[in-house]
């Protein structure tokens, strides 16, 4: 852990809001997006990623460092997320807003970024629309592994850290969420004649 | 390599995760077989597309949560306010400690606490006795906003006027399998302490009391025993002396 962050997390512990802040900087985009994910709704995504940080303020003087801190904070918001699904279950509560919608900044993004044509950036956001229903159309389970693999980019070992389960398990899951995805993928192409070939 | 190996690797192949020799077949199988390399295709595609699909944060989530990280900060350190037990919502679940020092707070706990509504009048009681003995106390409110097991810390005393006069820190912890919590209030009440328990939540609860050391470490011999004879571990590990907010644990839980 570096020298830092062990110095912020105690401060943290005592109370310290500045401290908590600053060390929390960097995890605040990758937590919020995945809520986002897992949870398939802005609303959702920014209310538990606020609870999450302050669940982790509140019990960061319990952070025993038997993880590395930012392992800790994922999982934690995996667990909430998965959570709240759980709790909605229960209660009967499930949101009718299940698609994600993507922000309209993506586009002026995508021009500094890439330079692609108007064309190519409508059909990119169009496509990532596409996908992003087909991932709200999977469990939670697998939609879990496909936001920290896809989309957050953790590697196969980080996930087995963060989900608490066997390597082995992440890449049978991850493996089985990807088919799964590009059945839907596949079945839906018909209805809106996507080109995924490139 | 057949189909249906082809899948159960494709995942590891656009990994690129597999042995040089599997990934060799892989594509040999590839090159005959256009079903598998269409669904290679559109994986490849859809992993690609998903790789650019972090959004950013929303307008002012770091100044929302500045606010609450801020009055997680003001409630743990108003300790002027009177003691007092705030009804809880019968959805969330929550854990409410109470503990009464003895010799300041007039003692309600060796009275009936045998309902959660006796507990909270009970709360209400040591409500009017500190205001009677004009002693501040510390609270600690139960986070309505927040799930349920955020709300499972909720509730603070203290018997010194503020934090820098108590003498330490306890770290108290309740194990979630403790079912009767009137059998540990019957023994602790001889101490003038009392805990009341709603709902335990499914995580562990935990809370930080800020009392005299002096009033109840030389108990602690005595009250351990007590609860080893109804089953249950008593344990407390000391403070360490260079810590300058000397942090005394407390564990309460049932023997195995």
């Amino acid at each position: 852990m570096r020298q830092n962050e062990v110095f912020l997390i105690k401060k943290a512990a005592k109370g310290d809001v500045d401290a908590f802040e600053m060390l929390i900087e960097e995890y605040q985009k990758k937590v919020y997006n995945i809520a986002l994910g897992i949870l398939k709704n802005h609303d959702d995504a920014n209310d538990i990623a606020q609870e999450v940080f302050i669940k982790i303020f509140k019990s960061i003087k319990n952070f025993k460092g038997e993880s590395s801190f930012s392992t800790w904070i994922f999982r934690i918001t995996t667990n909430a997320c998965l959570d709240e699904i759980r709790k909605r279950k229960n209660n009967q509560t499930v949101s009718t807003d299940e698609n994600i919608v993507l922000d309209d900044g993506e586009v002026t993004k995508q021009i500094i970024d890439d330079g692609p044509s108007p064309d190519e950036i409508y059909e990119k956001n169009e496509l990532k629309k596409y996908v992003a229903k087909a991932i709200s159309n999977l469990g939670e389970e697998h939609r879990t592994v496909i936001v920290l693999r896809d989309i957050q980019g953790f590697s196969y070992d980080e996930i087995a850290d963060i989900l608490d389960c066997p390597k082995g398990t992440v890449k049978s899951r991850i493996n089985r969420a990807r088919l799964m995805l590009k059945d839907i993928l596949k079945k839906d192409r018909e209805l809106y004649g996507f080109n995924f070939v490139k | 390599m057949n189909c249906d190996i082809v899948r159960e690797n494709m995942s590891l192949y656009i990994d690129n995760e597999l042995d040089e020799n599997t990934k060799m077949q892989f594509e040999e199988h590839l090159k005959t077989c256009v079903f598998c390399k269409e669904d290679l295709d559109i994986l490849i595609c859809a992993v690609d597309v998903m790789a650019d699909m972090t959004e950013e944060l929303p307008d002012g989530f770091s100044d929302r949560l500045h606010e609450k990280l801020a009055d997680v900060k003001v409630q743990k350190r108003s300790f002027i306010k009177p003691l007092y037990l705030k009804t809880l919502s019968a959805v969330a679940a929550a854990l409410v400690i109470v503990f009464i020092a003895r010799g300041i707070f007039y003692d309600p706990a060796g009275q009936n606490m045998t309902t959660s509504s006796a507990m909270k009048e009970d709360a209400f009681e040591s409500e009017k006795s500190a205001d009677d003995y004009g002693i501040m106390a510390a609270k600690e409110e139960p986070d309505h906003d927040a799930a349920p097991s955020l709300a499972t810390r909720s509730f603070t005393a203290m018997a010194g006027a503020n934090e820098l006069e108590a003498d330490a820190k306890y770290l108290l912890d309740i194990d979630e399998d403790i079912t009767s919590i009137d059998e540990i209030n019957e023994v602790l009440s001889n101490y003038s302490i009392a805990i009341s328990v709603e709902d335990t939540g499914d995580e562990k609860t935990q809370s930080f009391i800020y009392i005299n050391e002096s009033i109840y470490t030389d108990s602690f011999p005595e009250i351990e025993k007590k609860f080893s004879d109804l089953g249950y571990l008593f344990e407390y590990e000391e403070p360490d002396f260079n810590d300058r907010q000397r942090i005394f644990k407390i564990y309460i839980k049932k023997s195995k």
